[in-house]
């Protein structure tokens, strides 16, 4: 996106509902008022999630379990949020990350990376030199814009509830422990040749691989070799064909969508989403994930390459697979788009096909956030962050006034910060107040 | 900060003929509606105060040098002041008589009365000399010193359970049935200097204020440890990238509900209910640091005084700032635990 290529690295105010981004705090906070935090009864604009909770709850006697417009996984009012105050560190250093990885790339940047550089972060750079976004323009991404509304409300008309099934869905949002990593990449993986069962059985396994694309390096010690060497390599093409996890995708996003319009990932996306025991999220509202779509490449690049690249049995080779693969993706596009695709997929195409593997991608990442919120469900309540989200929820609860939290980032001044002496003893040192001078 | 919030300041009454110089504590006579105040400018003060918010001056008197404390005693007859002037001084309010009861070598920055109910009264003071002493009121000596890790920085007791807390983060647990050996002695919760700490009504904790915006509520039964937690309140992160962070000037518990007031040096204060873990009330910004703060004994009346508690130096010292104590009639439902 053009304007996202702006110099500064530092990020702009994004919405954590949404992911959208916006050129300062009080947009920010507008966004919210209307987006997320409006009564959907009587449209009054409450200053919280948790408010508007209450607000729901004590005025229209309803209650209100998840956060209108949010994206899939971030719906719970739990957490309170203001602007940009209030967002989960991991979630915040997982944006960080994604953005960083977006922006930072082109052209060593990376003196600019003000942040301080991790890394892989600086493989990246150097590796990889073009960026997913480079080559949309304004125009590719209106088109985008405009399929992706069809097909949101395709999705909408599907789901005219959005919130059935979701009741305890905002509960179990936190993040899911890296226990369940190990388990997901041995047991987790299915076959790329197993259409059959697939359908049916892919809940489970969907529903271990988020948590690579939850957050990604930061929790996930062992992440970061899956997910970040992947991308570099997948900006070169040369190098992505030499890699063995580049062929199988490699078909089903270019004929299948390129042709119409309105990308059957898109339309076919939901679908198989009805059979997986969740069912889809509250389905945006058409305008609004314009703007999360930005986001998305870079996270569907390392992430499904932590997916493809961990759940894939070594034995599938890039001849065998291909030919297995590209039936399935045929047949049943959504099944594609629900596995996890290689960097590959979406990389090498940047110039010619972007807006097209971009709303695939989006079908994806979609089906991601699902599943990510799937596998919360099931892994059921996570410790420490549980325990974190309602520790920290101490003041959010409240029903009179949010506590911003200072967000990540944010330093803090105190008034008076003097550990030695406190301020009555250093006043009482004072002249005036000495014990001799008084009468 | 809230959209609603209300301000029920216009409707508080200042109190009559207000201290020259800042507060350093208030309290509420637990019988009676008398309210004593201790003060910089050296006096401890006495006013009587009616349901209306009406008040008149009832009796004062002075220390060598400012008053850092003050405290009734449990039967209301009695008010206790410490000072800079190291003397700890008592009035008895029956016979106005003023008498002193206890001597430091440094000034005492704390008094409380730690009898229990309906017995004699009982004087613990802390001061910056390190030690807390135990006064019976009738000796020139005390009755029992404990030697504090460092200087004393506030004091409170719901007996049986008295607690010290001093510099460098030190918090001290007496119990009183053995009060001159530390029931426990710990760090505060909290990694920045102590300023206030006041205990629970249900007398199975205290919480712990520190300058760095945050509130500590620690429960003492070992088995209730589990429940303590922090949280962090009184902060302005409207200021660019910075975020204010204010020091919490006094703690108090409101004495039927339990629930609890900070007040800060950022000029407000809030309610708490520690138990829900809710904020009850916001109340709309005043224009100078809330100093210190006291329910009456039904808990119908708020006292708070306001002025200039010196955190930032001179420079801080505005003319602006007004010292003054006010009342404030309570809301119930800004202090009652709201039921879910």
């Amino acid at each position: 996106m053009g304007r996202k290529k702006s110099k500064k690295l530092e990020l702009r105010p994004w919405c954590w509902y949404c992911e959208r981004e916006f050129e300062d705090e009080k947009v920010l906070i507008q966004h919210q008022k209307a987006k997320h935090f409006k009564c959907s009864i009587c449209s009054r604009r409450l200053n919280s999630a948790g408010g508007m909770v209450i607000h729901v709850a004590q005025v229209h006697k309803e209650n209100v379990k998840y956060v209108p417009n949010a994206l899939p996984g971030r719906e719970t009012p739990d957490i309170e949020i203001y602007g940009s105050l209030g967002i989960p560190e991991d979630d915040f250093a997982d944006y960080e990350q994604r953005m960083r990885e977006k922006l930072g790339e082109p052209a060593n940047k990376k003196p600019r990376n003000q942040n301080g550089n991790i890394s892989y972060n600086d493989n990246i750079s150097s590796g990889g030199g073009v960026t997913y976004t480079a080559d949309i323009d304004a125009e590719q991404l209106r088109q985008r814009l405009e399929q992706h509304r069809l097909a949101m409300q395709q999705q909408q008309q599907q789901y005219s509830m959005p919130d059935f099934g979701y009741s305890s869905a905002p509960m179990s949002l936190p993040p899911v422990p890296p226990p369940h990593m190990p388990m997901s990449h041995p047991g987790g993986g299915f076959p790329p040749n197993a259409p059959p069962g697939f359908g049916g059985a892919v809940a489970p396994p969907y529903s271990q691989m988020p948590p690579g694309f939850v957050r990604p390096p930061p929790v996930l010690p062992f992440a970061p070799p899956f997910s970040r060497p992947p991308v570099p390599p997948s900006t070169h093409r040369a190098s992505r064909f030499s890699s063995p996890l580049s062929p199988p995708p490699l078909p089903p996003p270019i004929p299948s969508i390129s042709s119409s319009s309105l990308p059957p990932t898109l339309q076919g996306a939901p679908v198989p989403a009805t059979g997986m025991p969740r069912p889809p999220l509250p389905p945006p509202p058409p305008g609004h994930q314009l703007f999360s779509r930005p986001p998305v490449p870079p996270p569907m690049a390392s992430i499904p390459g932590v997916g493809s690249g961990m759940q894939r049995p070594p034995p599938p080779l890039p001849s065998n697979s291909t030919h297995t693969v590209t039936p399935i993706s045929h047949q049943s596009e959504p099944t594609d788009a629900l596995r996890p695709r290689p960097p590959a997929a979406i990389s090498p195409r940047t110039g010619e096909q972007e807006p097209h593997t971009g709303g695939s991608s989006i079908g994806k990442h979609n089906i991601a956030r699902q599943t990510q919120q799937i596998n919360k469900q099931s892994s059921g309540p996570v410790g420490s962050d549980v325990g974190h989200a309602s520790l920290t929820a101490f003041v959010d609860a409240s029903a009179n006034a949010p506590m911003p939290k200072p967000a990540k980032g944010r330093t803090t001044l105190l008034v008076y910060s003097d550990a030695q002496l406190s301020v009555e003893e250093r006043r009482a040192q004072l002249p005036r107040y000495r014990l001799a001078s008084t009468s | 900060m809230d959209s609603n919030q209300t301000d029920p300041q216009i409707r508080d009454v200042e109190i009559n003929q207000p201290p020259s110089d800042s507060v350093s504590e208030l309290a509420f006579n637990p019988k009676a509606n008398f309210l004593a105040a201790s003060s910089w400018d050296n006096e401890v003060r006495i006013w009587e105060v009616m349901d209306t918010g009406a008040s008149a001056g009832k009796a004062s008197y002075s220390h060598q040098a400012p008053a850092l404390c003050c405290a009734w005693s449990k039967d209301g007859s009695k008010v206790a002041s410490g000072g800079a002037d190291k003397a700890g001084r008592m009035m008895d309010i029956s016979t106005g008589q003023t008498t002193q009861i206890a001597q430091h070598d440094g000034p005492i920055r704390c008094i409380k009365f730690v009898e229990a109910e309906n017995s004699s009264p009982i004087v613990a003071t802390a001061s910056w000399d390190k030690t807390l002493k135990y006064w019976d009121l009738r000796q020139q000596s005390p009755i029992g010193t404990v030697n504090l890790p460092e200087r004393a920085y506030a004091m409170d007791c719901n007996h049986p359970m008295l607690v010290v807390a001093t510099a460098e983060r030190k918090v001290l647990i007496f119990n009183l049935s053995n009060p001159t050996v530390p029931f426990d002695t710990g760090e505060s919760p909290l990694k920045w200097q102590t300023r206030t700490v006041s205990c629970f009504t249900s007398g199975d904790g205290y919480a712990i204020g520190s300058i760095e915006g945050r509130v500590g509520i620690q429960y003492v039964e070992p088995k209730l440890k589990d429940k303590s937690f922090s949280f962090k309140c009184h902060r302005d992160p409207s200021k660019g990238v910075e975020t204010l962070v204010y020091a919490i000037n006094s703690i108090t518990h409101h004495p039927i509900y339990g629930t609890f007031v900070t007040g800060s040096n950022d000029g407000s204060f809030v309610s708490w209910d520690k138990d829900s873990r809710h904020k009850l009330k916001t109340y709309a910004k005043l224009d100078a640091p809330v100093l210190s703060s006291a329910f009456n004994g039904d808990g119908k009346l708020f006292a708070y005084a306001i002025g200039y508690d010196w955190a930032q130096g001179y420079k801080g010292n505005l003319s602006t700032i007004k010292n003054t104590i006010k009342l404030h009639a309570v809301q119930e439902e800004d202090v009652k635990p709201k039921q879910r």
